[in-house]
This record gives C-alpha cells, structure tokens and sequence, in this order.
C-alpha cells in the first residue's frame, strides 16, 4: 500500500499528517519534497537519503532511518542534490520499500509541479490536507484533479488547524465538493509538542484526543485501499462514489438527506 | 475483453456496491452495466446532481484501451453474488480521458524553492 500525502499549498501540515499518518499504519514514511524537506533526520543534514537514493547512489531500504517508533526515508536540503535527483525513480523507489514494509506514506511537496505529479501517480491512493480557508482548499482542489487525471484516487481529506469549530462548519461542503471523507483536526498542543521534537503524536502523548482524528484517517485508507488492491489497485474514483450515494429525493421523506459513511 | 470486478459492503441497512471496469482491448469500448440487486439504486450524486454515468439502474461510460473506470451506488436491498452485470460492449471512437502519461508530461518542472537556491550562509 502506497499512501501520498498531498495539498497543493505549503504549510498546511502535510508532514504532520504523513508523519502521524505513518505511525497510525506502521508505514515508512518518504519524504518526497525534494528541496524542502520537512522531515526529521536522525543522522544530520549528511546523511542518505532520498536525494542519493534518486542518485542511484545507494538502495532505498540502506538510506531507511528508525526515528522512535517509525521508519524515514528523509531528504537533503542541498541543490545539488535536488539536481542529481533523477524523479523518474521514485517509483521504483517506493515500491522496493512497499516490497520490504509493506506500506508506504510519501509525503509530497507543495504545489503542482511534475515531482508532485510523479509522486502522485505512483500511489495507491491520495490523503489531501489543507486548511480550513479558502486559499488552501483551493490548491487541495486542484491536487485532487491532478490526482485523479493520474488515476489516484482520493481517500480522505484532513482539514487541519481547525480553530474555533471552523473545521466542523466546513465538512459538509467540502465532503460535498471533493468527494471524499473529512476529518477535522483541531489545533492542539499535542501535535504542536510532537511536531516541535520530531515524533508522531502517540509517542509523546499517547492519551492525547488528536489521535482519534489520525487513527480514523488510518482506518479510511486501509479500506480504500483494501478495495482496490489486486490488479484493479488505481482507478479514478475512489470509494467517495459510493460514500457520496444517497438515495434521490423522491425516494426518502421529505427533507431527510442520509449520507452513508 | 472487458472484465468486471465488484464488492459490496452492508452498513446500518444499506448496501454499498462498488466496482471497476476494465477493457485490455485495444481500442476504447462503451461499456453498459446493470443493477441486478433486488432494490432500487442510489446513485452517486454531485451535489443535487447524480453522475452522468448512471441513468435508472443503468451505468453507461467510454472505457479506454487497457484503461479502469470505477463506479459505485447504494442500495437498501441485500447484497447479492453479483450486483452488476455487463448487458453491453461496443467499440467506440470516444475516449474523452486523457492518458495519465500525457498528464504528466505537461506539468511544469519543478523548481528548488528559494531557500535551498540560496547558499546556507545567506538564509
């Protein structure tokens, strides 16, 4: 199982959510952000990582960190190696490492460039994170066109930073518009400890309630993917197809509108 | 040949059938499916319009050479061995999606960011 994780505009918590995302799935996590990187190193800015992977310079499972409880495949911040990165191997990539893990979370860069494109096509399917305005579900918009132009299906969408119930206002609409299912994830201090030393949530606040909202995301793709694995792994709609069915007006009473999830 | 793979899944009293179809001919094909499950079906919608695919019970798209499509709908009726049928196949000259590859190769490059084109004593 190949996981993108993926929103089109910076900032918006796609490590946070692939990181967590990974721990919840007992995945690897690739950070495919190829001059940005956002992930932790354990070995420092010199160590391998992607960069060298895409160099064909050493094999994606040696370049593999144990961060606490999860596994990394991080990235250099260095321009020479975004420029020896040949992006044409990150399939490749990504399915040695589903070969020897199993599963796979790639973290995506921002925007809507072809090292997104890639990343995108080889996954099974796409989680989308943005934040609750409109400027972000704008880009997430058009991350899950191209995603499902490269015929990726869309599993969830994570509507981070919610403050103030501003998440929980917006889900019907964006359920509605991206087809898909939406977790809220609150603002917590949680994610914000977690975040600042480098771990998932479950390691440094086990109790904490922002876990719900990761393992629910978890729980989704598992059955998004379950649907699709075989020979039919990629198709352009997702589960959302039927998530979003609900029987037409004249055959429910008046003003009732079920949605089955 | 055009093949047919479905799943379905119960929950709280509705039935949800999903499915993909795919065509490994060599030219693009409209393929025509049916419910055969003993209820009415509930058609994906976007927002209060269903999906252009599905009309009554029927599901009508152009699939491409060696291309998937999936479709889905729900139903109250109980889940049966085989929820949908192919009634029709024939041979067409439309195939509106664009190749994957083809999307790909018209994105922009991409482009280090700023901060990694700087030297590190200038960020």
């Amino acid at each position: 199982m190949i996981v993108a994780v993926a929103g089109g505009k910076g900032g918006v918590g796609k490590s946070t959510v692939a990181v967590n995302l990974a721990r919840e799935l007992e995945a690897v996590v690739v950070d495919a952000d190829l001059s940005a990187s956002d992930l932790p190193r354990c070995d420092g800015p010199g160590g391998p990582g992607l960069h060298e992977v895409l160099a064909g310079r050493i094999d994606p499972v040696d370049a593999v960190d144990r961060i606490g409880s999860i596994r990394i495949l991080s990235c250099g911040r260095t321009l020479a190696g975004a420029r020896a990165s040949d992006l044409s191997e990150l399939h490749r990539t990504v399915r040695r490492l589903e070969r020897e893990y199993d599963r796979v979370v790639v973290d995506c860069p921002a925007g809507l460039a072809r090292d997104v494109g890639i990343a995108l096509q080889c996954s099974d399917v796409a989680v989308l994170v943005a934040t609750p305005n409109r400027p972000a579900l704008v880009d997430a918009f058009r991350t899950r066109t191209l995603a499902l132009d490269l015929e990726t299906p869309i599993a969830a969408l994570v509507l981070n930073r919610s403050k103030d119930g501003t998440g929980e206002r917006l889900v019907d609409q964006v359920e509605e518009t991206f087809e898909t299912r939406v977790t809220v994830l609150a603002e917590r201090s949680s994610i914000e400890d977690a975040r600042r030393v480098g771990r998932p949530v479950r390691d440094v606040r086990p109790n904490a309630k922002a876990l719900d909202a990761f393992e629910r995301v978890a729980r989704t793709v598992e059955r998004c993917t379950r649907r699709r694995l075989g020979s039919y792994c990629r198709t352009e709609v997702s589960e959302t197809s039927i998530a979003n069915s609900r029987p037409s007006p004249s055959e429910t009473a008046a003003g009732e509108r079920p949605i089955f999830k | 040949m055009v093949e047919l793979e479905t799943e379905t899944d119960r929950h709280d009293g509705v039935t949800l059938v999903s499915g993909v179809v795919f065509n490994s001919r060599t030219t693009a094909q409209t393929v025509r499916l049916e419910s055969r499950v003993d209820g009415p079906t509930w058609l994906p919608r976007r927002g209060w319009t269903t999906v252009p695919e599905w009309n009554g019970d029927c599901w009508e798209a152009v699939v491409g050479s060696n291309r998937r499509r999936g479709f889905g709908f729900a139903t109250p009726a109980e889940p049966v061995a085989r929820p949908v049928e192919i009634v029709a196949v024939n041979r067409s000259t439309a195939d509106e999606r664009r190749d994957p590859d083809a999307v790909l190769a018209e994105l922009e490059d991409h482009q280090p960011t700023r901060d990694v084109a700087r030297p590190p004593g200038d960020r």
